[in-house]
């Protein structure tokens, strides 16, 4: 078994005799991509026969997942193949759809837009391509003047972006996936990854099975599967995260174990402006900071959060003891959150007080739930304040910058935001005489008809809107195509080229490998396409200064390639063009990107990717002399993206408040949202894969079993809940896969049958505009 | 009389006592102990249960052999010639059992007989030590039974290499349920639960999730005509009777008895379960197991796959 066991450890020593593919099983082919669904970003192997997808395995030679999947992973295979495909652009006619050409559908859009090039948006997420959002962003600001394209993300990670920038002075994690393989403990912050990520967290529990160590803790407001590897499981009420970091920094100056040098050294001081509220704070000495959290008493904690005072302590001596290398963890629990960039900053703030930062092992990392989250929405920069590489519009800098760039004249880029996500949608559901500013949306890889917050205030108003106009393109019907007014069939994962940049850095290439079915095209050319129209309409916008088209591909000869026309769009590698562009704005923020045939050759590389001789040499850890090339410090540490210029990263104080609605007499109950194993976010994908449908076929309420049995609920009953904002009709589930404590309720969203978010609330982080979708009061009573 | 002295009597005794330690742990050592030499064998392969009872076939029976109990019994019991079978009794204490499972029939249609609602859970410890004795068996497999076997594989599975969903209710919360039963796999008269086929893996519903959820509607919510890649009905032969390749990957399925063993389906069970060094004679495809991919794909202009 000595082979099987150097196989089975992925050693390349062992040469095994050589067989061609087709000798094994017909003409199977196997080539590498990233799985298509969350953040964690596995690299798939996929197994193409007769033009079709047949098969797929976890890929050995990827760093991420070294070979393992999760049940999602396995089957993503499936999601190319649902019988209700989207194959043929769709006009609503009254009441019906009428197919059209994709000629006449480029034509529509085109006509929206040029009729009101400003009250036209775009809303897409983070499964665009990097390239896709490279496009639609290079359409909207640098095409059409117009700052109104924000993505799905915004109801994602936008705090762990706020967060990141009021910490360090530039966005996402100093450390990586490596960590979990370092850590002595690890600290899960309102996050369940043993269904959400459970490819990084089988790699933490994974080393337990191999003897060693590994400390697992739970801050949680509900027992999940996570709870149950955990050593110490810390249940805490809603908000209840802000009272306890605040206890940690507490209990680490009263004990004085906090790190005195790596503070001195590396660290300021802020506490938010009152007067005015932005990411810069105002600077506060340690004494201050001393002050501000000396209230925060274990037994003060405990009367905010629920938590007992003698866990705040333990949390309190972990950090302390500067021989532990601590790894905090966190997703949608503390970046759905009214004070999410708080949270975001505080995680951040304990580790650095504490000096638990920069060895491989102790990091504050953020995790994400989409695989371009990072890629595409925060270094392309989709948002609707930014430009690529991390520049704003707002910094006249970046905007020339950029206009250098895409050689735009002078000014051509509009330094007003545009609208935020759920000021886009409000804006789009009200009427125009009532001051709605938004008339037409193109909305690419989403589905905010099921997942915006308070849907019947920010999407269902849209209906009976004449003047209202939803351009949905999708590769299935979902709950946002159910009010859309043109539907366009699109490509997906490796029906189209692409590349993914994951949570941990890492950006992901990877080619077309069958065809997409009948007339469904890539989104990027559906971009491309509407842009090229737009300039034959004479939309001064989409030529650049010297007269060419904004999205102009040269072949080798030099010579314009038509890739607007689909016929010609797989001519030349579209992908590859564009990336080379958006490469060059990557420097400004040290997030340097090799050039694209280099990722080609990897399983993906993290950035900054710099060239040291004739090789591209990845980033492991940033901020740390000799892992990251930009520290120049002899010093160990050195924050070079400081908001303070002093190479120091700020440790933010802030107050514990309690969420924007808590349960009350007339609504007694919290209600928290959320994912579960077998489904990916909306359901659209994951819902229509056999294996993944009947092992989850539909949701459910998960109640306290007490809670159950006073209202008089039993296992399986239909139950109504009812919030301030909506209703729903849905089956009980108790002691099933989650365990909530009394008073407080949890139901997943994929189910578009069962729209949870009609009855979220659309409250949102002042500095990060993202909703909270996991703290809101309803009732609860039997159907 | 001199007298003997007190300490001369004490090593006497002490001396006495070890003498009698020692016949009595060498008697019991001794029965425990290996009837045949184990040099011409493989280590591993005596580790094994599965090589408690095995005969050794001639090198040109390789070709069309099947084991034939039957001759076993026939040319009677322990010989070390090359040229004879040679039953292997792991120790001189089984001899009995292996002398009484020759005057019986058929062991393995005795287990499957014994099927009774009442012990349907019921693992008898005979009849496990029967099943491991039983390795010796007749065991030929039609292409009928393959095919059924396949076809029972491809039930819980979306494609060749897919993790199984699992037939049966699951602990919604935890693992340990799990790897009571599968940790070592086990058969009984109506059930067969597969040992795991990789290494150890904490978050088991990671990649195995419920075949069907009994308290919600049955139908699916969309169709879906995705054709996963089949079983192959067998590994390529370099030659008529080389031993097959192995047709997938050995990731995740690094236990080789834990589908081809006795307590797998019949269809791809082993026809020689002696044998325990699989990978001696059966080699892993360098394609799937990813060590020799194509190291950089291509990117195909123009439409790839017609248009």
């Amino acid at each position: 078994m000595a082979t099987a066991t150097a196989v089975a450890a992925g050693s390349d020593v062992v040469r095994l005799p050589v067989l061609s593919a087709s000798d094994v099983v017909g003409d199977l082919k196997w080539n590498k991509a990233p799985c298509r669904f969350c953040g964690t970003g596995c690299h798939v192997q996929v197994g193409v026969q007769d033009g079709k997808v047949v098969a797929v395995a976890g890929d050995r030679n990827a760093e991420v997942n070294k070979g393992l999947l999760c049940v999602k992973g396995y089957h993503v295979g499936g999601v190319l193949y649902g019988k209700d495909r989207l194959t043929k652009p769709l006009l609503r006619k009254g009441d019906s759809y009428e197919a059209i050409s994709w000629e006449e559908a480029i034509e529509v859009i085109a006509d929206r837009i040029v009729a009101a090039p400003e009250r036209f948006a775009m809303y897409g997420s983070g499964q665009w391509t990097i390239p896709e959002g490279y496009a639609a962003l290079k359409l909207m600001k640098g095409g059409l003047s117009n700052n109104h394209i924000d993505p799905n993300a915004r109801l994602c990670m936008a705090s762990a972006v706020t967060g990141f920038l009021a910490t360090y002075g530039v966005d996402e994690p100093a450390g990586c996936y490596d960590d979990l393989d370092n850590c002595d403990v690890l600290i899960m912050w309102g996050n369940n990854p043993a269904e959400m990520h459970p490819v990084l967290f089988s790699r933490v529990v994974d080393r337990r099975s191999r003897g060693e160590k590994v400390t697992l803790i739970d801050i949680g407001t509900r027992r999940t599967r996570t709870t149950t590897h955990c050593n110490h499981y810390l249940e805490m009420k809603g908000h209840g995260d802000l009272a306890i970091a605040n206890g940690i920094a507490h209990l680490l100056i009263k004990n004085k174990t906090y790190s005195e040098t790596f503070v001195k050294s590396f660290c300021n001081f802020k506490a938010p402006d009152e007067a005015n509220p932005n990411l810069h704070g105002k600077s506060i000495s340690f004494d201050d900071f001393v002050e501000m959290v000396k209230p925060y008493t274990p037994e003060f904690v405990e009367e905010c959060s629920g938590v007992p005072a003698e866990q705040i302590r333990l949390l309190g001596e972990l950090f302390g003891n500067p021989n532990l290398k601590i790894t905090s963890l966190w997703c949608m629990g503390v970046n759905q959150h009214t004070c999410g960039t708080a949270m975001n900053a505080m995680i951040h703030g304990v580790h650095l007080l504490s000096g638990h930062f920069g060895r491989p092992g102790d990091a504050p990392t953020s995790l994400t739930g989409q695989p371009s989250a990072c890629g595409t929405v925060r270094e392309v920069g989709t948002l609707a304040h930014t430009l690529p590489g991390g520049r704003t519009v707002n910094t006249p800098e970046h905007r020339q910058e950029t206009e250098e760039i895409w050689r735009l004249p002078p000014g051509r880029i509009n330094a007003v935001p545009g609208f935020h996500t759920v000021q886009m949608w409000e804006s789009f559901c009200t009427p125009k005489a009532d001051g709605g500013a938004i008339d037409t949306i193109w909305v690419q890889v989403t589905n905010p008809g099921q997942t915006l917050p308070n849907l019947n205030k920010l999407f269902n108003k849209k209906e009976g809107l004449e003047e209202k106009f939803l351009i949905v393109s999708d590769v299935y019907p979902t709950a946002t195509t159910r009010l859309a007014d043109l539907i366009l069939p699109s490509a997906m994962w490796v029906e189209k080229n692409g590349m993914f940049g994951n949570s941990e850095r890492r950006t992901q290439q990877w080619f077309k490998m069958v065809d997409p079915p009948e007339e469904a095209r890539d989104d990027c050319w559906q971009t491309i396409a509407v842009a090229h129209r737009l300039m034959k309409k004479g939309v001064a916008g989409l030529k650049d200064r010297d007269g060419r088209f904004l999205f102009d591909v040269q072949d080798s000869n030099g010579k314009s390639v038509p890739i607007w026309d689909w016929n010609h769009y797989y001519d030349t590698n579209v992908d590859e063009h564009l990336f080379e562009e958006y490469r060059k704005f990557t420097r400004l923020k040290h997030k340097d990107l090799a050039p694209y045939g280099e990722y080609v050759k990897a399983r993906g590389l993290r950035w900054p990717v710099v060239k040291k001789g004739d090789q591209w040499v990845e980033t492991r850890y940033r901020f740390v002399s000799k892992l990251d090339p930009y520290v120049q410090k002899e010093a160990a540490i050195q924050f070079y993206h400081s908001s303070t210029k002093d190479d120091r990263a700020q440790i933010w104080f802030h107050p514990w408040v309690p969420p924007a609605e808590v349960p009350d007499k007339e609504y007694p109950f919290n209600l928290c949202t959320g994912r579960v194993l077998e489904h990916w976010h909306s359901g659209s994908m994951t819902r229509r894969i056999p294996e993944l449908s009947r092992a989850m076929p539909s949701a459910y309420v998960e109640l306290n079993a007490e809670d159950a049995a006073s209202l008089g609920i039993r296992n399986g009953d239909p139950v109504i809940l009812e919030s301030r904002r909506g209703t729903l009709e849905i089956q009980a589930w108790i002691e099933g896969r989650g365990k909530p404590p009394k008073g407080s309720v949890f139901v997943p969203f994929f189910d578009e049958s069962k729209l949870i978010n009609n009855l979220t609330l659309d409250a949102v982080d002042p500095f990060s505009k993202q909703p909270d979708y996991k703290k809101c009061a309803v009732r609860i009573r039997k159907a | 009389m001199p007298v003997v002295p007190k300490t001369k009597s004490r090593v006497v005794t002490l001396s006495a006592y070890l003498i009698i330690a020692t016949a009595i742990v060498g008697y019991f050592v001794g029965i425990q102990s290996p009837m045949n030499h184990l040099e011409k064998q493989q280590a591993s392969q005596a580790r094994l249960l599965a090589s408690r009872v095995a005969p050794r076939i001639k090198t040109s029976d390789l070709a069309t052999y099947t084991t034939n109990r039957n001759v076993a019994s026939a040319n009677g019991s322990v010989s070390n010639g090359n040229h004879d079978f040679v039953v292997r009794a792991a120790s001189y204490s089984e001899m009995a059992s292996v002398v009484a499972l020759r005057s019986q029939p058929s062991s393995i249609s005795q287990i499957v007989s014994l099927s009774n609602e009442q012990d349907r859970f019921a693992v008898d410890p005979l009849i496990l030590k029967q099943a491991a004795l039983a390795t010796s068996a007749d065991v030929s497999i039609s292409p009928e039974q393959k095919q059924e076997a396949l076809q029972q594989r491809k039930k819980n599975r979306a494609y060749n290499g897919a993790p199984p969903t699992v037939t049966h209710p699951i602990d919604q919360m935890t693992a340990e349920a799990c790897i009571a039963c599968h940790a070592i796999g086990a058969k009984t008269a109506n059930f067969r639960i597969p040992k795991m086929s990789h290494g150890f893996y904490t978050n088991c519903t990671q990649c195995h999730v419920a075949s069907e959820r009994k308290e919600f509607p049955s139908e699916l919510f969309r169709e879906n005509s995705f054709v996963g890649l089949p079983a192959p009905d067998g590994g390529p032969r370099a030659y008529p009777g080389a031993p097959p390749q192995m047709p997938h990957a050995t990731w995740m399925r690094s236990e080789c008895l834990s589908c081809h063993g006795p307590s797998s389906l019949r269809g791809i069970q082993s026809t020689h379960p002696w044998r325990s060094n699989c990978l001696q004679c059966h080699t892993p495809s360098s394609t799937l197991e990813q060590t020799q991919l194509e190291s950089e794909p291509q990117f195909v202009e123009a439409i790839p796959f017609g248009q």
